[in-house]
């Protein structure tokens, strides 16, 4: 790919203002809209998703989710949408695919299938 | 990001852009003083078949610090969403149902399929290390097989089926084992420049980590040392629209694909750009087996391969049969795209029950299928003819005559292969298939030796870089037969981790 090492930068730069936004927007936000600010509004902090550092924030893995967000039960609520239960998939069912925290959840089955799954 | 804030960074980061496009060219030279941001053994491009394979080997061979990396959120790429089975010549499941195979039947059907332009060395390999192959998979990684099925293009059965029906149930195994031995793989991060050294040697890469998917420059950018070398198990490039239609100007985007939205190709581009060749890029398989009633690979395929030889495919247009119905894919796919319509294969309740629920398909699949339209059940034919607009007088003479040939096991017509637990499709209820075919695999890529070294464009080997699965070309040539795809990526996958591992480095 040719890419562009300008843009590398900016983006670098850019994810690390996203992040320190996201984190800013997720404690001010009265009206809490994304995901994020659900989880801190019941009082979790960013480490608890992302490690205690915060100058290189992980990606929370299914491992994070599922300590308070058992999939099984996750599953029984999903089982009778018709076509598929997104919380049974056979592959690429890690949670953050779709419930993305700092920015409107994603319907990534959809990518693939035609599964019309309304995500919050 | 807004564009104010963009012009903003634009400015403000002004001098650190400008120190960072030095050396900018290509992927080429090894930019001054680079500093490493990480150091690992074998950098593993990938997380698929070919890549977990690699790692998996590497690990037996008692490597450390492997380091796969995966640009995509969920591991397993394209093999996650496989077929689920795997072709392997002379084994004890196929001994069971006396089915007689060896290494020289499969050498020979894949060189057949391949049209000559194959390249013997490399499906050599495959055909001789097939058996082992499954009983590694079986015995050390604790894949469960659970049918020998048949492929079109094959002279045997000898696609091994896995108990999910679905690559995941190689790729699952794999990730636990790699999980157990400590193996790390690292998502989101995409390989963007290969590293070379003034010897021409592949000592590293610079990648973007937490990168997103669907934006194509986000993320950090580090530069991994990989001091065994790097290599490239990225699968194909069906799902590139400008890169594929380049060498079949025919596959436009308007031809969907059965891959994951991340089979793009670019680090075959990545390689090509320090030197390295292509060999047989304008091979692309359609797949003739695809539902135009669902998208993607979907689960047609799962039915479909076990259906043929067993019930005719219908040409639409004439309510008759129109090719060999087991023959490879690119007869069938390019006879459908002939007609320009989707075809229509069907068998009887018996033919279903018997070869495909609970062999080749879960029952919760056929379930799926028939819920949402794919696979359809019909009382007779005459309202089979009915949906699919068929004339019914037409079909019924067809039916008839494929039941003889289905009795004499001789068909005179389009020469299908039949098979001993056959049964006549003399009375309904029938099941039925519409299909049109997607762009499922890319049979060229990177050429390789038999030791999965990526050749450059003189056939010399490139020092450090090494090449497996549908990244690479020359293994399956014209046609790829289905299920030696995943039996060529863990092969040669494992084949790159003996050679790194081999290698002293530079």
């Amino acid at each position: 790919m040719q890419i562009n090492k300008k843009l590398c930068v900016y983006s670098f730069i850019s994810v690390i203002c996203a992040i320190f936004f996201s984190i800013s927007t997720a404690y001010a936000a009265p009206d809490a809209k994304m995901g994020a600010d659900r989880h801190v509004a019941r009082g979790l902090t960013c480490q608890n998703c992302h490690g205690d550092d915060m100058k290189n924030p992980k990606f929370p893995e299914e491992a994070t989710c599922v300590q308070c967000h058992p999939k099984a039960a996750l599953a029984e609520k999903t089982k009778n949408l018709p076509l598929a239960n997104p919380h049974n998939a056979p592959h690429n069912g890690d949670c953050v695919n779709c419930h993305l925290q700092h920015e409107p959840p994603e319907n990534y089955c959809a990518q693939c299938h035609k599964f019309d799954f309304k995500v919050k | 990001m807004s564009l104010s804030r963009r012009s903003f960074l634009r400015t403000s980061t002004f001098s650190v852009a400008a120190l960072a496009t030095a050396g900018v060219a290509s992927a080429s030279p090894m930019p001054a003083n680079i500093k490493w941001d990480e150091t690992c053994s074998l950098l593993i491009i990938g997380s698929g078949f070919a890549g977990l394979g690699a790692a998996l080997e590497s690990h037996y061979l008692g490597m450390k610090d492997v380091l796969v990396v995966d640009k995509m959120p969920s591991p397993g790429g394209n093999s996650i969403i496989n077929g689920g089975a795997i072709a392997a010549a002379g084994t004890d499941m196929q001994q069971k149902v006396n089915i007689k195979d060896n290494p020289d039947l499969l050498y020979s059907d894949i060189l057949k399929a391949g049209g000559g332009i194959a390249h013997a060395n490399l499906a050599r390999r495959i055909a001789d290390e097939s058996v082992s192959n499954y009983k590694w998979l079986r015995d050390e990684i604790g894949v469960k097989f659970k049918a020998v099925t048949f492929h079109g293009g094959h002279s045997v059965p000898r696609s091994h089926a896995v108990q999910e029906n679905s690559g995941a149930g190689f790729i699952n195994p794999m990730l636990a084992k790699c999980k157990e031995f400590g193996i790390k793989i690292q998502l989101r991060t995409k390989v963007v420049d290969l590293i070379v050294n003034d010897k021409g040697c592949v000592v590293g890469v610079k990648a973007l980590v937490n990168h997103r998917i669907n934006k194509p420059d986000s993320g950090k950018v580090v530069y991994i040392r990989a001091t065994k070398g790097v290599l490239i198990a990225s699968g194909g490039f069906s799902q590139n629209v400008q890169m594929r239609t380049s060498h079949d100007p025919r596959l436009t985007k308007e031809f969907t694909s059965t891959n994951h939205p991340g089979a793009t190709g670019e680090m075959i581009q990545e390689a090509q750009q320090i030197g390295a060749n292509t060999i047989h890029m304008d091979w692309i398989q359609l797949g003739p087996w695809t539902s135009p009633d669902e998208s993607g690979f979907g689960l047609a395929p799962l039915a479909v391969e076990s259906m043929v030889g067993y019930g005719p495919m219908i040409n639409p247009k004439t309510s008759k049969r129109f090719i060999k119905e087991t023959g490879n894919r690119k007869v069938r796919a390019d006879a459908i795209v002939a007609i320009g319509a989707p075809a229509v294969i069907y068998t009887t309740e018996a033919n279903l029950m018997n070869k495909v629920v609970g062999k080749n398909m879960k029952q919760e699949q056929f379930e799926a299928a028939m819920k949402n339209g794919v696979i359809r059940k019909f009382d007779d034919l005459k309202s089979l003819a009915a949906f699919y607009k068929l004339d019914y007088a037409t079909l019924e003479k067809e039916n008839e005559k494929f039941n003889g040939y289905m009795k004499a096991k001789k068909d005179p017509e389009f020469d299908c292969m039949f098979f001993d637990d056959g049964v006549l499709n003399d009375k309904g209820p029938y099941y039925a298939i519409r299909l049109w075919p997607r762009v499922h695999h890319t049979m060229g890529g990177l050429e390789i030796n038999e030791k999965a070294q990526v050749l450059n464009v003189k056939g010399e080997p490139i020092s450090g870089l090494y090449a497996a699965g549908e990244t690479t070309g020359g293994v399956h040539g014209m046609v790829r037969l289905g299920t030696v795809a995943v039996a060529d990526c863990i092969i040669f996958g494992r084949i790159a981790a003996r050679t790194a591992n081999a290698w002293g480095g530079c």
